[in-house]
């Protein structure tokens, strides 16, 4: 029912008459073969004659016809008087002080004695093609931004397309390094030739993935389920079921589509389609799903039941869309920007056009926080350049400075600006922010995700929608809607079409639109214009993801992320190997392109950030709270009175957890335990803590170990986040409290070696942090030897209960040299 | 302007067959025994009618189309599609082009004689 929404805008091919080579298809440019009827334009790009001359020197070709737009309209160039068609031998002649011109092959016709004395100029027949090109007044040279945009085809790959024709007259560009089966997938580049090769490189990777997911998506049914039924709010139909544990990538998540399937004998066969509206949590091990409506549940039937996960295509073809439209479509990114994210121009940006305006007096924004220098600087540098990067270390204001940002944009161009970020919720926060400058904002959302509540709802599209008071007549249809929960299809019809006309009315009238980077593939959102673009952790983003916002035509880029925190999670391993999981964000940065970075921290302790700053950011954080007012004011053993923080020695065995493919660690949930009761004694709400541990395993261990052993009532524990480090990256906790699991001599895992990971787990507390593991093993990283000193050298890394915590004089050994 | 680039030996090799494309054309040309047609090519008188003078053609052509500035007129004559009548096509020749620059000298030795 929904599907027209859920899906991506057709991008239009190249025209029949575009260059076969390049890509090119000015009408004015471009010539036909007559012979094989490709077209090919005027322009040589790299090569040493223009393409259309390349293609009729190697394929042995000789006539062509011009396009019916172009400069002389259709025209079969030929002979005037013998109507030979080799351009080869044609050229021209003007008459004798006359703007008339007459094309005559060079033998016999233009060379005929009596020609001389005619009205014609004998002497001055010149050939079409001069200097490997057809003439301009015939065929127009297509300009050097025409050309800069095309694919950068040189002549060796010029002869391997004609080598290729010869066998097949259908071949493409695509096809010429067509790699086998079983190949490695093309590593991703840093610089890239042009949007083709962009393209040519990203399409395979985004493919993979898919093509994983996918997999991964269809061999998680489970049967054996049992079926609670109940009724929404709305009146649809929610089943309450349990599935069992996966610890694999699988993750499910709100607006997950999954498929229930009747196959007792109680009932003939029945599926239906939902929405998850609620997955496990401390709370409880159901899922909720929402059915769609009018697929008549058999609500008598509670066991015998199967769940399908369906997969769905949409956001990977809108990525592949977004990587078509930057290679073919002139129009998705400016010149500027196309030339940069490809990797050239100056790096320093001193070939950038300034932009015009004026600047601001003030560089805050109505209801936000005044901001300090360096975010001043970021919101100038941002608002007067068409590409920049903000670096926002953790807890440095960067939400406040993007919506800043977005609030100067709007400001001083007038125009809708397109905010995007990879995660619902990070579009959520910022979306909140901006609101409070009382800009006008939309947040759009997936039509699967129209149910889950969140702060914004009520700027969500739909809801704005539901509460416009000027179109009576959709007013009335949406209750009938709603009271009813179908309409006549006739209703349904004027229904869509009054609600699209809505949704348009209010998306032009937006200043600032919202929505995830593979949201904005939506096709409401096609036909906007969009002059700036900001997307806010975009280092969380992978390339094609980023490219999805960044094709609605963007001319002013600002990303903002930090290449020092967590990336992209790409689950195939193919993929992610050959640099998938590398942001678009990051690969700037090692281009050159310096990132304007935040300097003044608001979150941590002074205590908790130093060791970030020194090792993650140059020790350029500066803190802009002071120790008093991050003293948590409980009692709490901490082994040094001015340091809340300390690494707790634990030695405990890891086992293989229950699934078989994650980790745990008793000994360590025991210590994680008797911490966190400490705390909670102590008056600490279980809201201020957050645990964080790396592996499913001890996670769910945890979960189970807190509620039945814990010494206090169950639901204190309950209503602590213990998730992994992935889970906390942008987000804080006033405690943190981290559980290292692994203690074995053979590591290599992910957790332990990625420093980016290590920053964010370091990152999240603003009052105070505690490290339970195993230095014996964790010392051997180098990364992790560093902290280990670190914890040492304040007397901070100690051992003990908690009654008595003595410091530690455990040898640490000697790091493995190579990281990663 | 792109940068020249150092040729390729594909590029090489291109120019080599283009040479060859063109002296074998029109050697064929030569070998083969086409009669040239010896029939006078009419200049159209109705292009005789409206001609005008270089100058003058340019400053109309100012007037007429701001986009095509540095460009002279002129009319491309071709034979009818199967034998029908023919055609006069208009389009404009960069004014350093070689066919109108031509046109200028001829017209300032008309105007000199
Ligand atoms: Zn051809
Ligand atoms: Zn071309
Ligand atoms: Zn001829």
């Amino acid at each position: 029912e929904d599907e027209d929404e859920e899906s991506v805008m057709p991008l239009k091919e190249l025209p029949k008459h575009a260059c076969k080579y390049c890509g090119i298809h000015d009408p004015g440019t471009v010539v036909m073969c007559n012979i094989c009827k490709k077209w090919f334009c005027n322009g040589r790009g790299s090569t040493s004659g223009s393409h259309i001359v390349n293609h009729l020197v190697r394929a042995k070709h000789r006539e062509v016809t011009l396009h019916n737009e172009g400069p002389l309209g259709e025209t079969v160039l030929e002979c005037y008087s013998c109507g030979v068609r080799n351009v080869f031998v044609l050229g021209f002649i003007p008459a004798k002080a006359d703007s008339v011109v007459v094309l005559l092959c060079r033998q016999p016709c233009a060379a005929q004695n009596s020609l001389k004395d005619m009205n014609w100029d004998q002497e001055q027949w010149k050939p079409l093609i001069s200097d490997r090109s057809f003439l301009t007044w015939l065929v127009k040279i297509p300009t050097e931004q025409e050309q800069m945009r095309a694919r950068q085809i040189s002549a060796a790959q010029i002869n391997k397309l004609e080598e290729l024709w010869k066998d097949n007259i259908e071949a493409t560009f695509q096809d010429l390094e067509k790699p086998g089966i079983d190949a490695e997938p093309a590593q991703v580049l840093l610089r890239y030739e042009d949007g083709y090769q962009y393209q040519k490189i990203f399409g395979p990777l985004v493919q993979l993935e898919a093509e994983y997911d996918k997999k991964l998506k269809e061999s998680q049914t489970q049967e054996n389920i049992e079926v609670r039924w109940d009724v929404g709010l709305n009146k649809k139909t929610i089943a309450y079921f349990t599935l069992a544990k996966t610890d694999g990538d699988m993750k499910l998540m709100h607006g997950d589509e999954l498929k229930l399937r009747y196959v007792g004998e109680l009932h003939k066969p029945w599926n239906g389609v939902g929405h998850v509206i609620k997955v496990p949590d401390n709370y409880g091990e159901d899922v909720g799903l929402e059915l769609k409506v009018g697929q008549g549940a058999p609500i008598e039937c509670t066991s015998n039941f199967a769940v399908d996960f369906i997969w769905k295509c949409t956001s990977f073809d809108r990525m592949q869309l977004a990587l078509r439209k930057f290679a073919m479509d002139d129009n998705s990114v400016s010149n500027y920007i196309y030339t940069k994210l490809l990797g050239h121009g100056r790096p320093d940006g001193t070939d950038e056009i300034t932009l015009r305006g004026n600047l601001p007096k003030h560089f805050s924004a109505p209801n936000l926080p005044d901001l300090n220098r360096s975010q001043v600087y970021a919101v100038k540098h941002a608002i007067q350049r068409s590409l920049s990067l903000i670096q926002g270390p953790p807890g440095t204001g960067k939400t406040v400075t993007s919506a800043t940002i977005v609030y100067q944009l709007v400001k001083q161009n007038g125009g809708t600006v397109l905010v995007c970020a990879p995660s619902n919720t990070a579009v959520d926060q910022l979306t909140e922010k901006i609101h409070r400058t009382n800009l006008k904002v939309v947040r759009v959302c997936a039509k699967s995700r129209e149910a889950i509540d969140s702060p914004v709802s009520f700027l969500a599209l739909h809801n704005q929608i539901r509460n416009m008071d000027t179109n009576v007549e959709l007013k009335k249809l949406q209750q009938l809607k709603d009271e009813t929960g179908e309409l006549s299809s006739a209703d349904e019809k004027r229904y869509r079409v009054l609600k699209k006309a809505s949704e348009r009315e209010l998306l032009e009238a937006a200043d600032v639109i919202c929505c995830t980077c593979v949201g904005a593939g939506d096709p409401r959102l096609a036909r906007i214009k969009f002059s700036s673009i900001l997307i806010d952790e975009s280092m969380q983003s992978t390339e094609p993801e980023c490219m999805v916002p960044v094709v609605l035509g963007a001319r002013q880029l600002i990303l903002v992320g930090d290449h020092c925190q967590l990336g992209p999670v790409v689950m195939c391993k193919k993929a992610a190997k050959a640099g998938l999981s590398q942001s678009l964000f990051e690969r700037l940065v090692v281009l050159g392109i310096r990132p304007f970075r935040l300097e003044v921290q608001y979150r941590m302790h002074p205590e908790l950030s130093e060791f970030p700053s020194n090792f993650f950011y140059e020790g350029s954080l500066q803190n802009g709270v002071c120790a008093d007012e991050r003293k948590l004011k409980v009692d709490f053993p901490w082994p040094q009175n001015d340091r809340p923080m300390f690494f707790l020695v634990t030695q405990g065995q890891e086992e293989i957890a229950g699934s078989g493919t994650s980790y745990l660690n008793r000994t360590e949930a025991s210590n994680v335990e008797k911490i966190t009761t400490r705390f909670l004694k102590a008056g600490v709400k279980p809201e201020q803590i957050g645990i964080i541990t790396p592996y499913e395993g001890q996670r769910a261990y945890l979960v189970q170990y807190m509620q039945y052993q814990g010494s206090l009532h169950s639901k204190l524990y309950q209503e602590i986040e213990i998730a992994s480090v992935d889970a906390f990256q942008g987000r804080e906790k006033d405690i943190i409290i981290m559980s290292c699991v692994r203690s074995n001599e053979h590591q290599g895992i992910g957790f332990l070696n990625d420093p980016r990971r290590l920053n964010v787990a370091l990152t999240r507390a603003k009052y105070g942090i505690i490290i339970v593991g195993n230095p014996k093993v964790l010392s051997k990283q180098p990364l992790w030897n560093h902290l280990l000193s670190f914890y040492k050298e304040r007397k901070v890394l100690v051992e003990g209960s908690l009654n008595n915590l003595k410091e530690s004089l455990i040898q640490f050994q000697k790091p493995k040299k190579i990281v990663n | 302007s792109p940068p020249t680039l150092e040729k390729t030996q594909e590029d090489l090799e291109f120019e080599k067959m283009f040479e060859k494309m063109s002296t074998d054309s029109y050697q064929e040309r030569l070998r083969d025994t086409v009669k040239p047609s010896t029939k006078d090519i009419p200049v159209p008188m109705m292009m005789k009618n409206s001609k005008k003078t270089y100058d003058q053609l340019q400053n109309s052509n100012n007037s007429e189309n701001e986009s095509a500035e540095n460009a002279v007129p002129f009319v491309l004559m071709l034979r009818g599609n199967k034998g029908g009548k023919q055609q006069f096509k208009r389009f404009n020749a960069p004014s350093d082009s070689p066919l109108a620059v031509n046109l200028k000298l001829q017209e300032q030795k008309i105007r000199e004689e």
